[in-house]
């Protein structure tokens, strides 16, 4: 303990207002939240859409992911070299996306260019070209990509653990999609998908930045209110992931030839709007998030086990149930010691109260840093999204400091046996040492 | 829709104020001081930046200054191992450290109402390290994990390979996390008199950005940082003058170096030498990195990866440093590519530089994008102090205001004859990332 504390020894809770924020469903059903922030000249457009890689098939998986990346090569009459050119030569900056839940278009420009900045999105959500010659040229890229990745020991040890976490769920499959079925893919397919999963209904639109509200929701009706719904699916829910009870630990190594071995092991986590968020992402910072977490100080600190290591249930928390994961990066001499070092501190926080001063530390942590990451109109506007899509006000960041400070040891117990179990999870080793199996013991 | 074009520079009264508006001052001890007022947020940034990096390596000890960050955490006059980001976490603050080639810098953050915790520690941080030998020791390992980490990317050795064989002499030639070699070999009393001799307040920078009073600010500071003056200051004041003379490559480069690694793809570096930040090439240096490489529209994107496909990324990168240093162009091909096509398609981007003079309108384009970065960064309380502090210790307080004249100044005509002097091929240095599939050891050959 420290034993003068350079503060005064109250708590930080410094307040948050996102200012004012407007949401507005326009009749086709495609949802508008604009925020005005005028501190900046500048506006920042989240156009999102709920086509993810979650409602891919076996067969063609890669493919909601493949379509996303496709948003800006050719639309409304525009060329991929014009779509690109329109924001850049503006100064703009522009990313289309393909994730688990959500693919679509970030863009960030001078407020002066907000007409292009909502006019692009539009064209591309709207009237995408689906050009074949784009279209293998980025089916090349992803497969390119899909090799690359395999040099990458953190991107093959997460991968292989999703895939016997989430068995027989849409999470198992990667969000990019294999070499096979991408393979497999014709711009029928990204045709057929953007007809059937592009509708307003599954759209989201935040504007955050220097705009007056008014002329944007004008501007966005002009621009998508004739999108009709047609003959587009709802989207639907992502299903449950079966549990991993009774299957005791699944560990599985797959060789690599590197000086280190990286291991992730874990289970199937929460959902966002899950009662015991908070007590979660208490003891998540408790468990296994910065350097005062119990990983940290007792693997990298106290053993000098590894330069990085991690855990957490509430950071992939979202609309279906992410993953409880947690990390270590370890030479392979260490590597028995370094799992059953992860595994104990899953089981001490599960099965002993956290005392009251750390406890105590971690709610502080919380209420007194989450100002930082809620600076730019990106940060806040990936806020509104989250809300919007997880159905939590729009302004439920400003009860955050005290659903933390409501959290105590007696919930964090209470929440952790709940949803941690040492006893079945899966463990998957990239690289160390061929010869050795896995027993870790109690 | 437009064609992309405007008449004025939307960005330009912004940047200047975010790049201006700040105070300066030098404590009685020494110590560089910049305050910068935002009320963005309830929130201050604090960030000490010393002189002092992976340049910085006497014989045989690459390494030190990053060694050296982790040790401060370990254990000072005032607060034990384990304190600082306990108290970090109490107050609800964070903190991180980073050392680059020229310096070292430890960013704190905190709610406006005790954020001058920051200058407590730091200032214990500063004069008050104590260095407990077990804590040397665990804390070398850690180190060693970091670098073996680095090490399973084979992208990092290349780079490491292709530094040594460019700039050989240079003091930037070992990198920032040291070889393993010297990492070994580190003594406690070599990490000590280093620390003596650079982490002292002449030869450190506070820059404190956020919802803070500039009046109150300083005399915190002074309060946190007693002393009496120093022997002299350390940093560099001045600019290079706009008259220093042209950049010259020393006539050979590295040649050719290939190695051979576990890896998927291969990869392409080219390095050529570069001018230190504030040389007046270095602004023609600043422009070619977004009209080679940022975004989809830039040359490289447009010509190696989207029309003749050879790889799955390129670029090209100039950070400017205090001293001369290296820029590089670079890519990983994709499968089935010669990684020799890769090589040829990136020099001949470069070449056309030589050849052709670029239009305005592409350099204004480049402008555009500089501005529009600076202004991205400036809703980030942490960003500003970053931009504010690096470009400060490595340019010195005048370089912000002649920056963007410089900028403007950039035309076909500079570009031309900046790039036949500096892409001279006589002064590159190839090295090439063999993918070895087989099961044999790791090589290096060198055939320069």
């Amino acid at each position: 303990m420290v034993d003068r504390d350079p503060g005064d020894g109250t708590p930080a809770r410094p307040k948050f207002d996102p200012g004012p924020v407007a949401r507005h469903v326009l009749p086709n059903g495609l949802c508008l939240i604009v925020r005005e922030n005028h501190s900046h000249p500048l506006v920042s457009v989240e156009a999102v859409v709920r086509a993810g890689s979650y409602l891919d098939e076996e067969g063609t998986a890669g493919l909601a992911a493949l379509s996303g990346r496709l948003l800006d090569s050719g639309a409304g009459g525009l060329t991929a070299e014009q779509i690109s050119w329109e924001v850049e030569s503006l100064g703009g900056m522009m990313m289309t996306h393909g994730g688990y839940l959500l693919s679509g278009i970030s863009l960030s420009m001078s407020s002066d260019d907000l007409e292009t900045a909502l006019d692009l999105p539009a064209r591309m959500l709207i009237e995408p070209d689906n050009d074949p010659g784009e279209f293998e040229k980025r089916r090349q890229r992803v497969l390119a990509d899909i090799v690359a990745d395999r040099d990458d020991p953190r991107s093959v040890a997460l991968k292989r653990f999703h895939e016997l976490t989430f068995a027989g769920h849409p999470r198992h499959r990667p969000v990019e999609g294999y070499e096979e079925t991408l393979r497999a893919l014709t711009p029928d397919h990204v045709r057929r998908f953007y007809c059937d999963r592009y509708s307003p209904q599954a759209t989201c639109l935040v504007v955050s930045g220097d705009v007056d509200t008014s002329a944007v929701l004008a501007r966005v009706t002009s621009l998508f209110g004739h999108w009709e719904r047609g003959n587009a699916l709802d989207p639907p829910s992502p299903p449950d992931p079966a549990s991993l009870a009774g299957r005791g630990l699944v560990a599985e190594r797959i060789p690599m030839r590197k000086e280190q071995v990286n291991i992730y092991l874990g289970h199937p986590g929460i959902r966002r709007n899950d009662p015991d968020f908070y007590p979660l992402k208490v003891m998540d910072k408790i468990l296994g998030q910065g350097f005062t977490s119990r990983l940290n100080s007792r693997l990298r600190d106290d053993m000098g086990l590894a330069y990085s290591t991690f855990g957490s249930i509430t950071s992939s928390a979202g609309v279906d149930p992410g993953a409880f994961l947690c990390y270590i990066g370890t030479s392979p001499e260490h590597e028995a010691e370094a799992v059953e070092g992860i595994l104990t501190e899953i089981r001490r926080i599960r099965e002993e109260p956290v005392p009251p001063e750390e406890v105590d530390a971690a709610r502080r942590y919380l209420t007194g840093n989450y100002i930082f990451s809620l600076e730019t109109n990106q940060d806040i506007g990936g806020y509104l999204l989250d809300a919007e899509l997880n159905g939590l006000p729009l302004d439920h960041v400003q009860h955050y400091v005290e659903k933390v400070e409501q959290v105590d040891s007696a919930r964090i117990l209470e929440a952790a046996a709940a949803h941690l179990d040492p006893d079945n999870l899966v463990l998957v080793a990239a690289g160390g040492d061929p010869k050795l199996g896995f027993t870790p013991s109690r | 829709m437009r064609a992309g074009k405007r008449d004025r520079n939307p960005f330009h009264d912004l940047v200047l104020v975010n790049t201006r508006s700040f105070t300066s001052h030098t404590t009685t001890a020494g110590l560089r001081v910049l305050v910068k007022e935002v009320g963005s947020i309830p929130g201050v940034n604090v960030t000490l930046w010393y002189q002092v990096g992976g340049a910085h390596r006497p014989r045989g000890r690459s390494g030190l200054a990053h060694f050296l960050e982790h040790m401060v955490f370990k254990g000072t006059d005032r607060f034990a191992k384990g304190d600082v980001d306990l108290i970090c976490d109490r107050n609800g603050g964070s903190n991180n450290a980073y050392t680059d080639l020229d310096h070292t810098y430890y960013v704190f953050n905190f709610a406006r109402d005790r954020w001058e915790i920051a200058l407590e520690i730091l200032a214990s941080q500063m004069s008050g390290s104590l260095f407990p030998p077990e804590e040397f020791e665990a804390e070398r390992q850690v180190v060693i994990q970091e670098r073996m980490l680095s090490e399973d990317d084979p992208s990092f050795l290349l780079e490491e390979a292709a530094l040594q064989a460019a700039l050989p002499q240079s003091p930037y030639s070992r990198g920032v996390i040291g070889t393993l070699e010297d990492l070994q070999g580190m003594s406690r009393e070599e990490l000590t008199s280093f620390y003596r001799r650079y982490y002292r307040p002449e030869n450190a920078l506070l820059v404190i950005t956020g919802d803070v009073d500039t009046e109150r600010a300083l005399e915190a500071v002074e309060r946190h940082f007693p002393g009496g003056p120093p022997a002299a200051s350390t940093i560099a004041d001045e600019l290079p003058s706009a008259e220093a003379e042209p950049f010259v490559p020393a006539g050979t480069g590295g040649g050719r170096i290939r190695l051979r690694l576990p890896a998927q793809l291969p990869e392409v570096k080219i390095n050529f030498q570069a001018p230190a930040m504030g040389h007046p090439d270095s602004y023609v240096l600043l422009v070619l990195n977004n009209l080679l490489s940022y975004g989809k529209s830039s040359r490289i994107y447009r010509q190696v990866i989207q029309r003749d496909q050879l790889a799955t990324e390129a670029w090209f990168s100039y950070l400017p440093c205090r001293l001369p240093f290296l820029m590089e162009v670079c890519g990983q091909a994709r499968p089935g590519v010669d990684p020799q096509q890769l090589e040829s398609a990136l020099l001949d981007e470069i070449n056309r530089l030589r050849r052709e003079k670029v239009e305005d309108e592409e350099i204004q384009r480049a402008r555009w994008q500089i501005w529009m970065n600076m202004l991205l960064a400036g809703q980030s309380l942490e960003d500003q102090s970053y931009l504010l502090g690096r470009t400060v210790m490595v340019g010195g307080l005048g370089f912000l205001d002649h920056f963007f004249t410089r900028l403007d100044e950039v035309d076909g005509e500079r570009i031309i004859e900046t790039a036949r002097r500096l892409f001279d091929p006589r002064g590159q240095t190839v090295a090439l990332l063999e993918p070895d599939t087989s099961a044999e050891e790791d090589g290096e050959e060198h055939d320069g």
